[in-house]
């Protein structure tokens, strides 16, 4: 029980996926700007990786782990991408139908999930990390509840600069990302939370 | 053995989540009327935000819940409105013809020092770029920039508009520091405007340019009747039916021009 606590809270503050490991960095800043459409990409971000951990634990140790399964180890790429693009479409029709104004606010960034690395990434350190199933499903929605947390604060603190006066060159992305380095410096306060 | 268990785990998943996404997809299919899209594809796709909404896209699906006029699309004109009018249904009216006319006629700038700044407007404006006139453009062609349909031309004065290919979007006003673009409506095929925004007295509007209007109220009483009006020594043509004509205004400065179909270009008369 006690590690499982760990890996959550390891997932949302400590080895945050955006501020620790930088995964994910496109939707971060492509979405960042206001906190209503930000939390609803929080939240598809959060589904789509739950579930991700939970499909692809079974896929890889049934099907293509070397020890377990047929003996696929290279397919673990292809499949895990497999399965995170076939979970966006479904979040995509999802949203369609019943948020239409979430589908339009998120736009393009809502199919770029798909490729969004700290998906990808989760699923492999999953794998790397040899977590259980319930590990890796808390694993997975601790990394998405992370997700969502920071990119939420980064809406918050971008829509305060909309009544800032802020020189013309700072304006947009390199305000954002002197934001995002900032936010990560304070992240770090949390590295001493776990031992390791 | 190794390559036919990949190739079959691969056809495998691929089969079961495309049988799993084509169920869900028939619980949550959204119908999307076809004339939208129609609408949107003779649109012209420029997104430059004229009619008032956001994208081309957004206004095809206003015209189709019929909340707005289709006569609002500026880059179409009368031509996309017919075709509009096909696909609806609706009647097209005779879409308004806007401009944009530069408020400044400079051929030669006074300067008072050298300026050694970034090359755009906004960097300039900020110090005035040593030019004497205060009122002034800048010349380096923010508004050039902004132009998506290629309108407007950088040249060693003012920048020069291409009458026909602007459509009077309104991206060069916002883009232009000093304010000196304005829309205009287009009437018989012409457009009859003040190139200056100097607002000091003539005797200043003198000394750093030649060409600025110095509010002499020449044009009020020679042109027609509420044609021109004069403030803060700023003459400004306003919207008139009757035909102005500028050389008998004799203007002693000679800033009232006139932008027409015919000519294509700015003519200092």
């Amino acid at each position: 029980m006690s590690s499982l606590l760990t890996i959550f809270i390891s997932a949302v503050l400590v080895n945050n996926f955006l501020l620790y490991y930088f995964l994910g960095i496109c939707s971060f800043i492509g979405v960042s700007s206001k906190m209503e459409s930000s939390f609803g990409m929080g939240m598809a971000t959060t589904f789509v990786m739950t579930m991700t951990a939970m499909i692809t634990w079974p896929l890889y140790h049934y099907l293509i782990s070397p020890e377990t399964g047929l003996n696929l180890p290279f397919l673990e790429y292809v499949i895990f991408i497999l399965v995170i693009a076939a979970l966006v479409q479904f979040v995509e029709m999802f949203l369609k139908k019943f948020f239409h104004s979430l589908y339009k606010a998120l736009g393009i960034y809502l199919p770029l999930i798909t490729t969004n690395c700290a998906i990808l990434g989760m699923a492999l350190f999953i794998v790397i990390r040899d977590y259980n199933y319930l590990e890796s499903i808390v694993f997975g929605f601790g990394a998405g509840l992370g997700f969502t947390m920071v990119i939420v604060i980064m809406a918050g603190i971008r829509e305060e600069y909309a009544y800032s006066p802020v020189p013309a060159v700072f304006r947009g992305a390199p305000l954002a990302l002197l934001t995002a380095g900032m936010l990560a410096l304070s992240f770090m306060g949390f590295s001493g939370m776990i031992a390791p | 053995m190794e390559i036919l268990q990949s190739i079959l785990v691969l056809v495998g998943m691929g089969l079961i989540s495309g049988i799993l996404l084509a169920v869900a997809y028939g619980k949550l299919k959204v119908d999307e009327d076809p004339v939208i899209e129609k609408i949107t594809e003779v649109l012209p796709g420029l997104n430059c935000g004229a009619c008032g909404y956001a994208s081309c896209g957004e206004y095809a699906s206003a015209i189709f819940q019929k909340l707005t006029d289709i006569g609002l699309c500026r880059a179409g004109g009368d031509a996309l409105n017919e075709k509009i009018s096909e696909i609806t249904g609706l009647a097209s009216e005779a879409a308004e013809v806007f401009k944009a006319v530069i408020h400044c006629g400079v051929k030669e700038r006074k300067i008072l020092a050298e300026y050694d700044g970034p090359r755009d407007c906004l960097s300039a404006s900020l110090t005035g770029a040593g030019l004497a006139c205060r009122y002034g453009c800048f010349g380096y062609g923010d508004c050039v920039n902004a132009c998506p349909f290629g309108a407007l031309k950088v040249t060693s004065g003012v920048p020069e508009l291409d009458f026909n290919l602007c459509i009077g979007c309104g991206l060069c006003v916002d883009a232009c520091p000093r304010d000196l673009i304005e829309i205009k409506k287009v009437l018989k095929d012409k457009i009859v405007y003040v190139a200056c925004s100097n607002i000091q007295s003539a005797k200043l509007t003198r000394t750093v340019c030649s060409v600025g209007c110095i509010g002499c109220k020449i044009c009020e009483k020679r042109a027609v009747e509420g044609a021109f009006k004069v403030e803060n020594f700023l003459a400004r043509a306003e919207a008139v039916e009757e035909e102005i004509d500028i050389p008998a205004i004799k203007c002693p400065t000679a800033c009232i021009h006139e932008m027409s179909n015919l000519d294509a270009g700015d003519s200092a008369l």
